[in-house]
């Protein structure tokens, strides 16, 4: 049954907020005991959401437009500024004021490669995992510490997944074999931009620094460190602060 | 010089839903983000313009996510997207082609989707076809439903921006072009609900 003209109005106006108090209460009891009314209000209601979709819709094209044109010509026009960078350089510079009259200061930022380590250090917390038999095998063989059986799967799997190598990495990094879980990290990295898969990544980079700065090769770990410092979404991110890479420049 | 704010993940969010701020964060989403997303479109036999048309429907859908509370920040907004993307690309692949090479190449691709993400590619889906509706309208109609409905301007400040007389001619010109889309949905059985 078609609806009149005044309860037309009156639907629309509650779409509006535009009823009072009184008006709508009743309308509502009406909506609630009349299903031709109830009907035409969810059409009304979707009419307006298709609305509000296709504003959004709208709107998105146009900040696409504008940064085709900005991605296009932003040689170098453009200079981002990380403000939250800023602020830690002003703290930079403050240590750096500091430690010109605080030899005790200087100390504390130039630390060993073994300081270091410690203040940044966190252990790695595994997560759900699926997948074969073999890799499950792996991976319950990771939680329980047993790291030779990790490594003696490992070197069963004919075509090891990033997971897997990223176990048996994070293996050979218990077992403080560093040079190796360098390697094994890095072919994690390669392998799961290939597939454009992110879920292990920035583990392997926050290990592999960690690797480094064990091997006392810090120039070697700042790249990685600075990498998850600039990152605000980084994993590590926290464990990395403007005054981490400083005392690595010292220490370096 | 131009300062552009850098967001974190919760500040991104907050922006999302946030009216004002919505375009910046969606600007810096495109600045952080795009370049990476577009490599795996090219990367997958995709063109550039692919990419970009991709990239709108995967910004389409993160908002839609977002302020339907529907992110709960599980994973990080990268991660996110980079999902959206490959798997909205994989679906528009495979309407493109028919053959046993894509499903090989893309099988990877469907693993590890939530339940969150796969309803917000079908109801991007949905959407174009609600989108195609509007666009029928005529401009003086899109302009006053889009200025009421999702500028939340006013009638007054309508009339400030449209030729029109008074209040009450803006209303019923609301009003006329409202009923008009409820028509052409009506029209439209590709449409639910109606």
């Amino acid at each position: 049954m078609n609806l009149n003209e005044l309860d037309m109005e009156m639907l629309e106006r509650y779409i509006d907020h535009d009823l009072s108090d009184d008006e709508k209460s009743s309308l509502e009891q009406r909506i609630a005991t009349e299903p031709n009314l109830h009907q035409e209000l969810n059409r009304l209601q979707f009419t307006r959401d298709a609305i509000q979709n296709f504003g959004l819709r709208k709107k998105v094209e146009s900040i696409h437009d504008e940064m085709m044109r900005e991605m296009k010509d932003a040689s170098g026009k453009t200079i981002q500024i990380n403000i939250t960078r800023r602020i830690s350089w002003y703290r930079i510079a403050a240590s750096i004021l500091l430690l010109a009259g605080l030899f005790g200061l200087y100390k504390y930022l130039t630390p060993s490669p073994d300081k270091l380590f410690k203040d940044i250090d966190t252990p790695f917390t595994i997560g759900v995992t699926r997948g074969s038999n073999d890799t499950e095998a792996l991976v319950q063989s990771y939680r329980q510490k047993d790291y030779s059986t990790v490594l003696q799967i490992f070197s069963t799997i004919l075509k090891p997944q990033a997971r897997d190598i990223f176990f048996a990495a994070q293996s050979h990094y218990a077992n403080k074999n560093f040079n190796q879980a360098i390697t094994l990290f890095k072919q994690v990295i390669e392998l799961q931009k290939q597939h454009h898969q992110l879920d292990v990544i920035e583990d392997a980079e926050y290990f592999i620094a960690m690797s480094y700065i064990q091997l006392n090769q810090l120039g070697q770990a700042r790249p990685f460190l600075e990498k998850i410092h600039t990152d605000p979404n980084h994993r590590y991110h926290d464990k990395v602060s403007s005054l981490t890479l400083l005392r690595l420049k010292l220490a370096h | 010089m131009k300062v552009i704010r850098k967001y974190s993940d919760s500040e991104l969010i907050d922006a999302i839903n946030s009216p004002g701020e919505m375009e910046n964060a969606i600007k810096y989403i495109y600045r952080e983000h795009y370049q990476l997303l577009k490599v795996y479109v090219l990367e997958h036999q995709g063109s550039d313009e692919d990419a970009q048309d991709i990239f709108q429907e995967v910004i389409m859908c993160f908002v839609d996510m977002v302020q339907g509370n529907k992110f709960r920040g599980e994973s990080s907004i990268k991660t996110l997207l980079y999902s959206l993307n490959r798997n909205i690309w994989t679906n528009h692949f495979r309407k493109k082609t028919r053959s046993s090479y894509r499903d090989t190449v893309f099988e990877a691709a469907q693993e590890n989707i939530t339940e969150d993400v796969t309803h917000a590619i079908s109801k991007s889906e949905a959407q174009k076809e609600i989108w195609s509706t509007v666009g029928k309208l005529g401009e003086a109609c899109k302009t006053i439903l889009l200025a009421f409905y999702y500028e939340n301007l006013s009638m007054k400040e309508i009339l400030t921006k449209l030729p029109y007389e008074n209040e009450q001619v803006v209303r019923n010109k609301k009003s006329k072009c409202l009923r008009q889309l409820q028509e052409l949905f009506k029209n439209n059985p590709l449409i639910q609900p109606f």
